[in-house]
């Protein structure tokens, strides 16, 4: 099954030969760690925590990567199935929704003025984690495993348990809705 | 259009824009303006990339790294221990029998100063077994952090990529089948054809509502795990069949109780709360679940609350499938 829309070359073999080779693994975690990152800092907001629950992802995947079986699953839901529970279980830990005050936003703030290019990358990120605050919990896990970790909606109707044709719908609106939300608060700049 | 139509159609876009890094191809009829400011967004959002913000990346690779490598120097120094002990035991048993073990323990104690007090702790964990015909489920006490699965497997032995007695040709044709990894087949016949004379054992009966929905093939291992879902329940029950040839002395572990019951007469084991019966024939070990899990992190929280937990299959109906299976 095509679980990513974009696949790492030979990802089998590497990953039955990462728990004894560095090499291999250091190859599954470059593939991996801005997908594993993106998708956490979707669901959390903040640059710190992403830091730490990524982590803790990985170490966690390499703990238990001896453990993997193929035929049961691929490798990226096995990953991303850890990665659900790391963020989930820092979640009911804060016992808080994944909203983000504007003042999380601003990992910069206290930085030397950027060039024009990051300046401009950074507020319409910025724009954007504002307005994912909108969506509800399960726009925004959809959101976040599509568009941050690269998932089919295969692989994330497999993951959340739900069928693919609601995954692409609510996907679809959740985006739509993004977008409503984005416009509004241009509008209000 | 039907929404579900443009669903559809923005999904196929969308998987296009992330296939091309983000780099927008598609062209839309003007009717749907709509339509192309959404892509639009899908477009931003598909070149945002917040990992190089990450102020832990390459330190962590470092670590995760050099974890591997001195994990690998221990398996090293086990592995000269155990040869010299067995050297040992050849030549002069049964009158160093004692000796050598206390010499083993004494050994392992000094290599690995935390070994010994594991190994107590880990008796003490144990709560209760049930055997199956190839397999044993232990019910364990939760001693650690919970790990990501409510239930660990473990299996000795198995399919291995090279087999130094065997011949180059050999080798390279088992790294081949190897490489296939998993096929996903939409059909019973397409699963039969990927197995490659490995023999389907698949169930004539099944709960009301439940149809096969897709098999996913392991030729190297011939494994399959066959999905049956029930779409208006939007239940599912996954069945993984492992012949024992290729993955013996399976080990399960789970910190769920656990309930002896019988399939076809033969040992079976059940456990309660995540809906998971398992059990062996003669040449297949086999693992039946549903997708729902009573008290398992597995079940969505953020779930609509308006939409009721779909009622899953009971023991009577998992032993009525499991005994159907030929």
């Amino acid at each position: 099954m095509e679980t990513t829309v974009m696949t790492l070359t030979n990802e089998e073999v590497l990953v039955a030969r990462a728990a004894a080779e560095p090499a291999a693994f250091a190859d599954i975690y470059d593939y991996y760690f801005p997908r594993i990152y993106n998708y956490i800092r979707y669901r959390v907001g903040d640059a710190e925590t992403t830091d730490d629950i990524t982590a803790e992802v990985f170490e966690r995947a390499l703990a238990k990567i001896e453990s993997y079986r193929p035929e049961r699953n691929p490798f990226a839901n096995w990953l991303f199935a850890i990665a659900r529970n790391a963020v989930r279980d820092h979640l009911r830990s804060k016992k808080r929704r994944t909203l983000v005050s504007m003042d999380l936003l601003s990992d910069h703030a206290s930085e030397d003025p950027l060039p024009e290019e990051i300046a401009i990358r950074n507020e319409t990120q910025n724009l954007l984690r504002a307005a994912l605050t909108c969506l509800g919990e399960r726009e925004m896990e959809i959101i976040a495993l599509k568009f941050g970790a690269g998932l089919t909606n295969r692989a994330i109707s497999e993951l959340i348990k739900m069928s693919e044709s609601n995954v692409g719908v609510t996907l679809y609106r959740a985006v739509r809705r993004l977008r409503s939300e984005l416009c509004d608060k241009e509008n209000d700049q | 259009m039907k929404e579900r139509d443009i669903a559809d159609m923005f999904s196929h876009d969308v998987d296009d824009l992330l296939s091309r890094a983000g780099k927008l191809t598609v062209d839309t009829e003007p009717a749907l303006k709509e339509y192309d400011n959404v892509l639009d967004l899908s477009h931003d959002l598909a070149v945002v990339d917040f990992s190089s913000e990450s102020r832990v990346k390459t330190e962590l690779r470092q670590q995760l790294m050099e974890k591997i490598a001195a994990r690998e120097q221990q398996r090293a120094k086990l592995g000269i221990m155990e040869t010299i002990m067995r050297t040992i035991s050849k030549r002069r048993k049964p009158i160093t029998a004692f000796g050598v073990l206390a010499l083993g323990v004494l050994s392992l104690h000094l290599c690995f100063p935390g070994a010994l007090s594991a190994a107590v702790k880990s008796a003490s964990d144990f709560i209760e077994h049930i055997g199956l015909k190839h397999s044993t489920v232990i019910h364990t006490k939760q001693a650690q952090e919970a790990s990501a699965e409510p239930v660990e497997e473990e299996s000795r032995g198995g399919t291995v990529l090279y087999d130094p007695a065997a011949t180059p040709e050999e080798n390279k044709k088992r790294m081949e089948l190897y490489k296939e990894g998993t096929r996903h087949c939409d059909s019973l016949d397409d699963v039969r054809e990927a197995l490659k004379g490995t023999k389907l054992h698949a169930p004539t009966y099944l709960p009301e509502g439940f149809e096969f929905n897709s098999g996913d093939v392991t030729p190297f291992y011939g494994s399959v795990t066959l999905t049956y879902r029930n779409s208006e329940t939007d239940n599912t029950i996954w069945i993984d069949e492992y012949p024992t040839n290729t993955v013996f002395d399976r080990e399960i572990k789970t910190t769920r109780s656990i309930t002896k019951v019988e399939v076809n007469r033969e040992p079976a084991c059940w456990i309660d709360s995540l809906s998971e019966l398992t059990w062996d024939t003669e040449d297949t070990h086999y693992s039946m679940h549903t997708g729902y899990t009573i008290g398992s992190p597995a079940v969505d929280p953020f779930r609509d609350d308006d939409k009721p937990t779909p009622p899953f299959p009971k023991l009577d109906e998992f032993i009525k499938i499991a005994e159907s299976i030929k």
